[in-house]
């Protein structure tokens, strides 16, 4: 399971990608960050709360889907990154 | 109403474009985003404009795609004006252009925002996106923007988001070389008793050569196929359909480096194969190349990693930018062919399909993700993905590279492929 350290380095990755206009590393790392998260969500250990990340992930997801790329950017920097 | 100072120096400065601008209709669904912690931005068509909470930082991370040593510049979008305005504050630049990749996102832009403190910038170049034929670097791009092209931008769009995809792409090619050097390794044997694809070149010279891709709109075109005496090379993953249809290509190109879906693609009997001739890449997987019951010749590519082998056992090189329709025309082209006809080459998904029907496993509806498209040989918006785009646009650059062939694309229903000349007529020409 990857680290809140790694799962943090994908989130950086796919705020800074998305803003530039670079979709696929975006969505590569976006793709990374989902799966490290729902890992930890899975593990109680971790400490952390799905109730309190599903809404979030859920309208990034809605805005990946309609290319939205600066409102996911938005949402992972200033809302999910003080989830983590 | 425009602001007025932006105006001002538009007309001064672009009236044509000015006129262009003012004729167009405000986009629809346009939403002010405000609220703290937000900074106000717009959202057009469901697509945010800018950062709603630091428009600054992001503006110069834009920005910072651009050496600070550049003395020229492109930024593609106008937005809220934030990038243009950190690349003129270098003093070094001598020359930045501003594209315009849609008149009525420009129109709300300098009807929302005072953009006049750089537009009078004598170093300011204003242009019209379709005006343009290609990306121009360095750049910066503005996503927003791209992804709200209008359609007379869309090629632009496309070549600007490729170059964009550029280290990604490359990155991933760098990740599989342990793979492919295990490959070169397993199919040493076979390359040294394979025939090298250069004694194919020049056989068609001068005839027309059919070029079958594994797009939806193949199925349309089946039993022309079947019933046809044109030379006909297929990839390989369109090859069940044509076997099923009857249709048994001359040669079958193959670059796949998934073992199952090689596999997949070329299941079954393939014994109506034994006179038809693989051109393969040495990446293909060994199952394969044993399987196959005719002639084999190898390709190589232009790509660095083949110099080795290409010294040990020289093979000549097809044109490869990431499809494998890409060898496949090419190879129609070094044989000669002063025609090439696509059938099935559609870099999109017309009627919400991805393949042709009878493609392995790939023939699920599907829906456009990310809104991604590109325009269909009747001007329609078809959806499609970056990396079909991506592989759409370096075609068109291949096409424009070899003006002595003449190309031609069977379907309207599938992405308008620039350089192929009109539809109905490459049929009656069969």
């Amino acid at each position: 399971m990857p680290s809140l350290k790694e799962i943090r380095r994908h989130l950086l990755v796919s705020v800074s990608s998305f803003r530039i206009g670079m979709q696929a590393q975006g969505n590569a790392a976006l793709v990374c960050l989902v799966d490290g998260l729902q890992q930890a969500l899975e593990t109680p250990s971790m400490g952390l709360d799905a109730g309190v990340f599903l809404p979030h992930l859920r309208e990034i997801l809605q805005a990946q889907q309609r290319g939205d790329y600066l409102r996911v950017a938005d949402l992972l920097e200033f809302e999910l990154s003080r989830l983590i | 109403m425009m602001n007025a100072a932006n105006r001002e120096w538009i007309d001064r400065r672009w009236p044509r474009i000015l006129s262009e601008i003012e004729g167009s209709a405000l986009p629809n669904q346009v939403v002010e985003l405000t609220g703290v912690p937000c900074q106000p931005t717009l959202q057009v068509e469901g697509i945010q404009l800018s950062s709603g909470y630091d428009p600054s930082a992001e503006a110069n991370l834009q920005a910072a795609l651009v050496p600070s040593d550049a003395l020229r510049a492109t930024v593609y979008g106008l937005g809220n004006g934030e990038v243009v305005r950190v690349l003129l504050g270098r003093s070094t630049l001598q020359q930045l252009q501003v594209v315009i990749l849609s008149r009525s996102l420009a129109r709300l832009c300098l009807e929302t925002y005072d953009h006049s403190d750089w537009l009078c910038d004598s170093r300011l170049e204003l242009v019209l996106g379709d005006s343009l034929a290609n990306h121009s670097a360095p750049f910066s791009a503005q996503p927003a923007c791209l992804r709200l092209a209008e359609d007379s931008c869309g090629r632009l769009r496309d070549l600007v988001n490729l170059e964009l995809a550029t280290p990604y792409i490359q990155a991933n090619i760098d990740e599989r070389q342990q793979l492919f050097e295990q490959r070169l390794q397993e199919n040493r044997g076979l390359l040294h008793g394979d025939g090298d694809v250069a004694e194919l070149f020049g056989q068609w010279a001068g005839q027309t050569v059919f070029v079958a891709g594994a797009g939806p709109t193949l199925t349309d075109h089946l039993e022309l196929l079947r019933a046809s005496d044109v030379p006909l090379i297929a990839v390989d993953a369109c090859v069940r359909p044509l076997l099923d249809a009857g249709a048994i290509p001359d040669l079958v190109v193959t670059a796949e480096i998934r073992r199952r879906a090689q596999l997949n693609y070329l299941s079954g009997d393939l014994s109506e194969l034994e006179s038809s001739t693989l051109v393969y890449s040495p990446q293909v997987h060994r199952d394969l190349l044993e399987r196959w019951p005719g002639k084999r010749c190898a390709f190589y590519t232009a790509h660095a990693r083949y110099a080795q082998l290409a010294s040990e056992l020289p093979r000549a090189a097809l044109y490869c930018s990431g499809s494998v329709i890409h060898p496949a025309i090419d190879l129609a082209v070094q044989m000669g062919a002063a025609r090439v006809v696509l059938f099935g080459a559609d870099f999109s998904f017309p009627r919400g399909r991805s393949h042709a029907g009878g493609v392995h496993n790939n023939n699920q509806p599907t829906s456009s993700t990310t809104g991604t498209w590109v325009a269909g040989g009747h001007g329609q918006r078809i959806p499609s993905l970056p990396n079909l785009t991506g592989y759409l646009r370096d075609l068109e650059r291949y096409i424009a590279a070899h003006p002595h062939v003449r190309f031609s694309n069977s379907s309207r229903e599938g992405a308008q492929i620039k350089g192929t000349d009109d539809y109905a007529e490459a049929l009656l020409g069969a």
